[in-house]
């Protein structure tokens, strides 16, 4: 049996008990770590689970997965991913090769940062599609995420907006060189995130993301805890004044609120803004929402 | 004794009128340093008894061992016109003095980039030609080089005392040879006349054709007897230049010009050219080489020569040397020369400018070259680094060609790569000072204003090899050099000693400085190889390399020579490539771009840098393209400037700019590394015919896209027939009668071929032209010498890439090892290369295996897991397409789900099975049934065969009725009816089919088994080309076009391409094989090719992985055969 098992957010301990059975009962245990990372280490996962674990990074998962699926239709092998499987989708590759090769597949599902970014307080059932917003270079700046919010925008829905991470990633010498030499892993931080959605706002000129008027919510290691989550929110031009280590460590993400603002909303995230009355204020002026005074 | 002070010449600096900046060029040995001196010593740099011997020019000691000039050197002189020419002088001057900036350059074909550098800083050329050798191939290069620079021409016919001496020819036959050698100088100059410099042919009654000896110092234009003839008959000096060329004739009797040659009673009139300007040159001669003292004297009163007492006493040559250098002074009337006829920078940039900015014209830097206004912003060439004193340290070499350049402040070095407003290949820094370039020495000066040539310090580590300098923060560069040489010949150098490699490398970076053309790089094996234009550039590199610039002793290997790879056709099909993730797909084919094309890129008629409107223009008009895929050339490569091109032709999109970036990163690296041997590509056209991407930008990264693309790129060049193409050398050879057949003798056992040979008219010399591949020249020259008595001179230069014979993916051909050679040289992995092929065609390492192929595939085949409801007519109208080939099959049922298909013939039997592996007909896979196909080889086989055979003949034609074709192509529920261009292979496949059908039936079955096959198994290997079209045609219609199906699924049905060369199957991780695999679109090889399996019976699994590992020895086997 080949498992895919969501580690949930945070640790070693957000795994679900059936997900910790399979853990047990596998001979070969994999650790995916590229579409994203737990806030802990291998070992505390090692130690917690007693078994000892193999870490896939990109190249392994995208290219090696016959050795990730040797002999799983004869024994127990499990694939934990932070988060929910199905959350990245570059599982349901593996999973298809596995189906090919006539080796039974058992999803173990938990919590991911597609449901968990309702602790922001807006509501999951008014988010429309989510994006990831990738690192701008000098000459490429994918801007196609735009339209996408604005669709989402349009139809008053939230964006979440995921932020890339680059871990393991190669130079474009080294990629075409084939040359498996890697940069230092970087995060994209809140005020890069929104500097960059401000830059494409000015090429584009729409009025979606203009950057005094759109509220926004950056999210900080959802599930962590006390500790580790943060939670800031503020219209674009907030956040990006804001100071960058207030937002937290990486990960982050960050929610474009939509239009459909709903009052509770409104005052559950409120307790987040940089500037309560700012917040209030554009919420009520610019979004439309009845608030009582 | 130098007649003038740089207080003088930096005065003269300011006057662009009055400066002439000329470079001497020529055929090797035609005489120019020789000339030069002559030019230096009126200079007073040199005493004038010297010139001719000493070769001030020639600064290095291999320059003057070998009596070659390598590197071109510049001086700066001097000269006072006389003022009564200051009239003929048609530009505008001030004054009669004159700043004379020359650059001695190299003849040797080897060298001509150093006459490019030379070029480029000046606005006129003296073309030096050897009055006996006439025109030769470089004298054709250097004008051709000239002219495409805008630089205009003056000729000096050279070595005219050999012609006397040597030759003994008349006057007459003097005459016609000059007009001959004039004529062919013409000839070249009219094709490549350019409007903008106008007619720019030379004329010697118009003053711009000189004539003399540079070894005697001697020489003279029409001007000088013009004017002393003028006085003497009353008539105007320019008419009376007319009247002393060409036909025109004097009649000393009547004392009149005429045109006829003969006079009114028909005798012969001597030419005006021969009477006044030859005569007195003969009777010199004459009377010199024999010693007709008191003839010499008279004669000397006459011309008014005056001699010291001590040159009375000389006799012969060196008499002659003295009498004539004071007759004719050379340095005067080729300086004279220079002066009148050539342009003065402010004369020259108005034109020059189009062609020497890339900017647009109406920018402030180009205001400022057009105008050569010492006040605009700065813009100034490099052309080229001249080693200091100083070890290490370069001079860069240049011309200001706008604004004044001084030691102080910042100025911005733009590289070649440089693009306005971007950051790279730029440095902002200031000069430490600015010298004047004078042959062997500098003198240091205070600035340098626009139209002149100079040398500055302190910058040499900011520039590579050339670059624009400049004040203006928007300037754009000046165009680089196009060189007429290319780096073709390679060697690899390496240290002696370890511990001087720091050393080396250093070296490696200042000999690519120093010289224009050779180029040093590091290959991926780690060998510092240094290339260079021919055998004797490189060694002269060499040489510099190992005494100057490393100053270590160093290991040299044996020379080799770059390929080219490019590809014979299109794409048979079209080559997908997959993602990492999985969840992006290119689509490309390759084809060969015209040589046309490859030349208008090389030659940078059309270049990466042109407006992409004007340049698609040309395109349509000159090459006949579509203008609107002319307009989507996404980048040229390798290097972003190649002759590759990567063009966009999908419709409509999404988001494929955003990867348009990514792509064209790896199509540069897949160009300069191309798919056979890493080798350069040359004139492919890929094109981009469509792609799907994730619609998050995240998963369609460069970390996605660059391998993705190289891949696709490789993909589509190997199913576009690759090819090399080797370099080939112009080789010109100047040689007597006798000495042709042993050049021919010595070409032909190096390939060569003679496509000309000429005679020189009026001399013994033949000239024989001829093609010569550059990797059989090394020591070419040795041996011609050896063979013609030392009699015939070769000059090799690099003309053009030519395709070679042979296919690189066939085993065992001369390219395949060629090939093979080349990745060996260069560490690359030989399986990896193999394993590129397989799945296309060729695997070495298959040939082992094919003894594993004889067991497993028989004449059965053994069909089962099929729908119950089938009837012997389904399965016969499955394999119809088998029915008429060599015998066809018949059918024997086992019980209502299996049963036995018996071939006539083995290879029959192969084709069958692997194309049912690669299509599974539509009626055995209907209703989720999964029905398995396998070779069946048991004890009774025998048996079987006999007993069908017994049965009778199976008539064919029963089943004729049935389409054979949709049969076969149905495979694909959904896929779309086969596009025409995606697989011309699978109708010739067809088409095989059918022929063989005229064949069939006639044998008596009985004995053609007994005598054929005494064995069921499959004694021999079959020679159809089938796989590849198997293959072909699988992923004609699994990929061509841009409407995939999207099932996963469907993919996974396709053929198994990749062979492995161990029945584990490849490992994904191999990149090689994924590589095809991917492009194919083509299951993961690593899976089992279980390809009936839509639920897969999981007990006959085991049983069948063993046949299915010799099935895959055995494609490669087939592939093998062919």
């Amino acid at each position: 049996m080949f498992f895919i098992i969501g580690l949930g957010l945070s640790d070693e301990k957000d795994v679900t008990l059936r997900g910790l059975e399979a853990i047990k009962s596998s001979s070969r245990i994999y650790l995916e770590a590229y579409t994203s990372i737990l806030m802990v280490q291998k070992e505390r996962l090692e130690t917690f689970y007693e078994k000892n674990i193999i870490l896939a990074d990109r190249d392994m998962v995208e290219t090696q997965s016959d050795e990730i699926l040797h002999n799983a239709d004869k024994e127990d092998v499990s694939l934990l991913v932070v988060g929910d499987p199905f959350g990245a989708t570059t599982h349901t590759d593996i999973i298809l090769r596995a189906r090919s090769l006539n080796i039974p597949v058992r999803v173990i599902h938990n919590a991911s940062i597609m449901n968990a970014v309702g602790a922001c307080g807006l509501q999951l059932y008014n988010f429309g599609q989510t994006v990831s917003l990738v690192f701008f270079t000098e000459s490429w700046k994918p801007d196609s995420f735009y339209d996408r919010i604005k669709e989402n925008a349009d139809l008053g829905m939230h964006t979440l907006v995921l932020l890339d991470i680059k871990v393991k990633e190669q130079s474009e010498e080294n990629l075409a060189r084939g040359r498996k030499i890697y940069e230092p892993p970087r995060y994209m931080s809140i005020p890069l995130a929104v500097s960059q959605l401000i830059e494409v706002e000015q090429s584009r000129q729409s009025g979606t993301l203009s950057p005094d008027s759109t509220l926004a919510i950056a999210l900080s290691r959802v599930g962590g805890g006390d500790g580790h989550e943060r939670i800031v929110a503020g219209t674009l031009t907030e956040l990006s004044q804001h100071p960058a280590e207030k937002f937290g460590e990486p990960l982050h993400s960050l929610v474009i609120v939509g239009k459909r603002l709903h009052h509770l909303e409104v005052d559950y995230a409120q307790e987040f803004a940089v500037n309560k009355e700012n917040w209030r204020k554009v919420a009520k002026e610019i979004y439309g929402c009845a608030l009582d005074e | 004794m130098v007649n003038f002070t740089v207080d003088q010449i930096r005065g003269l600096m300011d006057r662009p009128t009055n400066i002439r900046n000329m470079s001497v060029i020529a055929h090797v040995d035609h005489g120019k340093s020789t000339l030069t001196d002559s030019l230096v010593s009126k200079a007073g740099i040199i005493a004038s008894a010297k010139a001719g011997d000493m070769r001030f020019t020639d600064t290095r000691e291999d320059e003057k061992e070998r009596g070659i000039t390598i590197k071109s050197t510049a001086i700066s002189m001097y000269f006072e016109v006389d003022k009564d020419e200051i009239s003929a002088i048609k530009q505008k001057t001030e004054g009669n003095e004159f700043l004379i900036n020359l650059i001695d350059s190299p003849g040797h074909v080897d060298f001509s980039s150093e006459v490019t550098a030379a070029l480029r800083v000046t606005d006129g050329a003296l073309v030096v030609v050897d009055c006996v050798e006439g025109v030769c191939v470089q004298t054709e290069t250097v004008l051709r080089q000239a002219l495409t620079e805008r630089i205009k021409p003056v000729v000096i016919i050279n070595k005219v005392d050999r012609a006397l001496l040597e030759l003994q020819v008349d006057k007459e036959s003097l005459f016609q040879s000059f007009q001959r050698t004039i004529e062919s100088v013409n000839v070249i100059i009219s094709t490549y006349h350019d409007e903008a410099l106008g007619d720019v042919q030379v004329y010697p009654d118009k003053g711009t054709v000189a004539f003399g000896s540079g070894l005697h110092g001697w020489g003279f234009t029409l001007r000088q007897f013009a004017n002393r003839y003028s006085k003497r008959f009353g008539v105007d000096k320019d008419k009376m230049m007319v009247k002393l060329w060409g036909d025109n004739y004097f009649n000393p009797k009547s004392r009149k010009w005429t045109t006829a040659s003969t006079d009114a009673d028909g005798k012969p009139l001597e030419r005006a050219f021969n009477m006044f300007v030859l005569d007195p040159i003969f009777k010199i001669f004459d009377a010199v080489m024999n010693f007709k003292k008191d003839v010499v004297t008279t004669m000397c009163e006459k011309l008014d020569i005056k001699l010291a007492s001590d040159e009375r006493d000389l006799e012969g040559k060196a008499l002659l040397k003295v009498v004539m250098r004071k007759f004719l002074p050379a340095g005067d009337s080729l300086l004279e020369m220079i002066v009148i006829n050539l342009p003065s920078p402010a004369t020259a940039q108005r034109y020059r400018v189009e062609t020497l900015y890339e900017g647009p014209m109406d920018d402030e830097s180009a205001i400022g070259i057009r105008d050569c206004d010492p006040a605009g912003p700065l813009v100034l060439y490099i052309s080229k680094m001249v080693p200091t004193s100083d070890k290490g340290r370069f001079y860069a070499f240049g011309r200001v060609f706008s604004g004044t350049v001084k030691a102080g402040p910042k100025i911005r070095i733009q590289g070649p790569n440089y693009i306005p407003g971007k950051k790279d290949d730029l440095f902002v820094k200031s000069i430490q000072r600015t010298v004047l370039m004078m042959g062997r020495y500098i003198e240091p000066i205070e600035d340098c204003p626009a139209g002149n040539i100079v040398g500055l310090v302190g910058i040499d580590q900011f520039l590579l090899k050339s670059g624009t300098l400049t004040t203006s923060e928007t300037a754009h560069n000046m165009k680089v050099m196009k060189f007429s040489v290319s780096p073709v010949v390679q060697v690899a150098v390496e240290v002696k000693n370890a511990a001087d490699l720091p050393k080396l490398v250093e070296g490696l970076k200042r000999l690519s400085k120093s010289d224009p053309c050779v180029q040093a790089w590091i290959n991926e094996t780690g060998e510092h190889i240094v290339a260079g234009a021919g055998e004797l550039h490189l060694e002269i590199c060499l040489k510099d390399l190992q005494e100057d610039h490393a100053g270590v002793p160093l290991k040299i290997s044996d020379p080799v020579v770059p390929y080219r790879e490019t590809v014979k056709a299109e794409s048979t099909i079209v080559a997908l490539s997959k993602s990492q993730n999985k969840h992006n797909r290119l689509f490309a084919k390759a084809m060969p771009l015209d040589e046309e094309v490859t030349k208008a890129i090389e030659d940078g008629k059309i270049s990466a840098r042109d407006d992409f409107k004007a340049r698609a223009r040309v395109l349509a008009d000159d090459f006949g393209w579509d203008v609107t895929e002319a307009r989507k050339i996404w980048c040229f490569g390798p290097d972003t400037t190649g002759p590759n091109l990567l063009v966009d032709v999908t419709k409509g999109v999404q988001y494929l700019n955003e990867i348009k970036d990514s792509c064209v990163a790896a199509f540069q690296w897949a160009s300069k590394e191309g798919v056979l041997c890493e080798e350069n590509m040359r004139g492919i056209r890929f094109n981009v015919l469509d792609v799907t991407l994730h619609t998050d930008a995240i998963h369609r990264g460069g970390g996605q896209i660059i391998p993705t693309m190289r891949r696709c790129c490789y993909a589509a060049s190997l199913l576009a027939q690759p090819t090399l193409q080797e370099p080939i050398f112009l080789v010109e050879i100047q040689c007597p009668e006798n000495a042709i057949g042993g050049i021919y003798s010595c070409l032909n056992k190096r390939r060569g071929q003679v496509f000309s040979e000429e005679q020189r008219p009026g001399t013994p010399m033949f000239t024989v032209k001829a093609y010569l591949p550059v990797s059989e020249s090394f020591g070419f020259n040795g041996e011609l010498r050896s063979h013609t008595a030392g009699q015939a001179f070769p000059q090799s230069v690099f003309d053009h890439w030519e395709q070679m014979n042979g296919d690189p993916l066939e085993k065992g051909s001369k390219m395949e090892e060629l090939v093979r050679g080349v990745r060996t040289r260069k560490g690359l992995k030989i399986s990896q290369f193999t394993s590129q092929f397989s799945s296309i065609s060729l695997s070495s390492t298959m040939a082992a295996n094919l003894s594993g192929l004889s067991a497993s595939v028989t004449r059965i085949l053994y069909l089962t897991g099929f729908p119950k409801e089938l009837k012997t007519k389904d399965i016969q109208s499955a394999f119809a397409e088998y029915e008429n080939q060599n015998g066809g099959f018949k059918i024997k049922w086992k019980d209502d789900t299996s049963l036995l298909i018996v071939f006539q013939d083995p290879t029959v039997a192969k084709r069958a099975y692997l194309h049912t592996l690669a299509f599974p007909p539509s009626v055995l896979a209907t209703n989720g049934h999964a029905a398995s196909i396998r070779p069946y080889d048991g004890p009774d086989a025998q048996v079987i065969i006999q007993n069908v055979n017994s049965r009778g003949q199976h008539n064919p034609s029963a089943s004729r009725s049935h389409n054979a074709r949709s049969a076969s192509i149905s495979v694909f529920p959904n896929a779309r009816s086969v596009s025409g261009t995606g697989n011309p292979n699978y109708r010739s496949l067809n088409a095989t089919g059918s022929n063989g059908s005229s064949q069939h039936i006639a044998i008596p079955e009985h004995s053609n088994v007994r005598e054929r096959e005494p064995s069921p198994t499959l004694p021999s290997l079959p020679s159809q080309p089938t796989l590849n079209s198997l293959i072909s045609s699988s992923l004609g219609e699994a990929v061509a076009g841009s409407s995939i199906p999207s099932d996963p699924a469907i993919l996974t049905t396709s053929l198994q391409a990749s062979t492995s060369e161990s029945s584990g199957g490849p490992r994904i991780g191999d990149p090689g094989k994924r590589m095809l695999g991917h492009a194919l679109g083509v299951r993961h090889p690593g899976l089992n090719p279980r390809v009936l399996s839509g639920s897969g019976g999981n007990g006959s699994n085991g049983a069948s992985d063993q046949s299915m590992g010799s099935v895959q020895r055995a494609m490669g086997g087939l592939v093998v055969a062919e």
